[in-house]
């Protein structure tokens, strides 16, 4: 018979949002530590799912059921863990840069950073580099910028200037992002990193600052 | 005088949102099926958008006086838009035909709301239906377009908009002036983007010369080689 933590793997790599609830409060209930839960169960089936979608073997909308039910167990974690004093991987702030208001690929880079255990702050849309360098002053380890419209790719220059002008460029690792942005922008313009898509973003933002896998291993002993 | 022809409002226009469309912009490819639970998503999305979806289009006509070696392309009335390409692209154009169409802002409140909830993957399958809607409006004024040019034994080009390419965005003011979005309540930010989102303006060129547009030529004039949104076999702006 599986233990719970495996069925949280199994449920929500499949999506399976009211069974992993369910699956997170039997876990508890027998004594699992939040943690363990978190980092066994969710974040170890978060990783697989985000592997098969580098792979091209599942679309984003099953990635997007899979992070639906992550936050379902995370919902319920959260308060636990941070009773606990767990604490996030890391802070990391995302917005669209000045000039564009397009937030799905923003959002989903949000939602599945969030749901690889980092804190996100979202700046929101048309975020000046203003206030990407106030985020960075406020303690954050990565700025993360969107854009959809290749007009706005500019102010991904502008935004890094403004951090270096700040004296903040060795203090914050920064990466960029969006259907029109390439990895050959993103090295003219300084950036520390590109993701395609959003999954690939959560690895990025790992590479980026050095974070490894944060689950001891995935139920079962695979890996 | 600019226009030759009286800016229309079209409302009621039929939405049309093929499935494998919508798919294609969340990353599958022609054929691929996707599994029971995102199908399920797909068409209670798609119901919604045909529900939320509130399409309104304005066009007008204007005549051409010059297109300059460098692309410029001065209207009658003085009025100048500019594109590094245009010289290529607006060959024998006599009348410039700028159209603004919309969903409204319905469906966009309706995709906040979903995020919001944590429901992401309907939230993301809306705002595709929400894009191949508005790009089904432009399609049939494009058609509309297309076939009075038709009538008047004139041709049509390629549907361009500012921001694509090498068309710099800031030209969307251009059109706005010289068709109000606002007729159909569709506004422009200080950058030049249009609100609601899911909202596209377009030119097309009209001439007894022009040469036929085909379906991938958007992205043929376009220098964005790894766009995601670009289509198969189109190839690329030199």
């Amino acid at each position: 018979m599986k233990d719970t933590l495996q069925e949280i793997f199994d449920h929500l790599v499949q999506g399976q949002t009211p069974t992993v609830k369910e699956l997170t409060e039997r876990a508890l209930e027998q004594g699992l530590a939040p943690g363990d839960i978190l980092d066994r169960g969710l974040v170890a089936a978060m990783s697989l799912v985000g592997e098969r979608f580098g792979k091209r073997e599942i679309y984003l909308p099953d990635v997007l059921l899979a992070a639906r039910a992550m936050y379902a167990g995370l919902d319920i974690l959260e308060p636990l863990l941070a009773a606990s004093g767990v604490k996030p991987v890391a802070k990391v702030a995302l917005g669209t840069v000045g000039g564009d208001i397009h937030d799905i690929g923003k959002n989903l880079v949000g939602i599945m950073m969030r749901g690889a255990g980092f804190e996100v702050i979202d700046l929101g849309v048309d975020v000046s580099p203003q206030k990407f360098v106030e985020a960075a002053a406020g303690g954050v380890s990565l700025i993360g910028m969107s854009a959809l419209v290749g007009s706005t790719m500019p102010s991904m220059q502008l935004t890094i200037d403004a951090l270096g002008e700040a004296g903040l460029r060795g203090k914050v690792k920064t990466m960029v992002g969006g259907a029109i942005v390439t990895q050959p922008f993103a090295d003219r313009i300084g950036a520390d990193g590109f993701a395609p898509d959003a999954a690939r973003a959560v690895g990025k933002a790992k590479e980026l600052l050095d974070i490894g896998y944060s689950g001891a291993a995935r139920p079962g002993g695979g890996t | 005088m600019l226009e030759e022809r009286p800016r229309d409002i079209l409302t009621g226009i039929e939405v049309t949102i093929p499935e494998g469309e919508v798919l294609r912009l969340q990353g599958y490819k022609k054929g691929q099926e996707p599994r029971e639970a995102v199908a399920r998503i797909l068409q209670e999305q798609i119901e919604d958008g045909r529900r939320l979806a509130e399409p309104r289009a304005t066009y007008v006509e204007a005549g051409v006086k010059e297109v300059s070696e460098g692309g410029a392309l001065t209207l009658e009335g003085g009025t100048v838009l500019t594109m590094e390409h245009g010289a290529r692209v607006w060959k024998g154009l006599k009348l410039l035909a700028i159209s603004i169409c919309t969903i409204g802002p319905a469906l966009e409140t309706r995709v906040a709301e979903l995020f919001a909830q944590n429901e992401f993957a309907p939230a993301l399958m809306l705002d595709s239906v929400g894009s191949v809607a508005v790009e089904s409006v432009a399609d049939q004024v494009n058609h509309i377009l297309c076939r009075q040019a038709t009538e008047r034994n004139l041709r049509a080009g390629p549907r361009l908009s500012p921001g694509y390419g090498r068309w710099p965005l800031e030209d969307q003011q251009v059109l706005f002036g010289l068709l109000p979005g606002e007729s159909i309540g569709v506004g422009l930010t200080e950058r030049c983007m249009m609100t609601p989102r899911k909202s596209i303006s377009f030119c097309i060129g009209l001439g007894a010369n022009m040469a036929r547009a085909g379906r991938s030529d958007s992205c043929r004039y376009c220098t964005l080689e790894h766009c995601q949104y670009r289509r198969t076999g189109a190839k690329v702006a030199p």
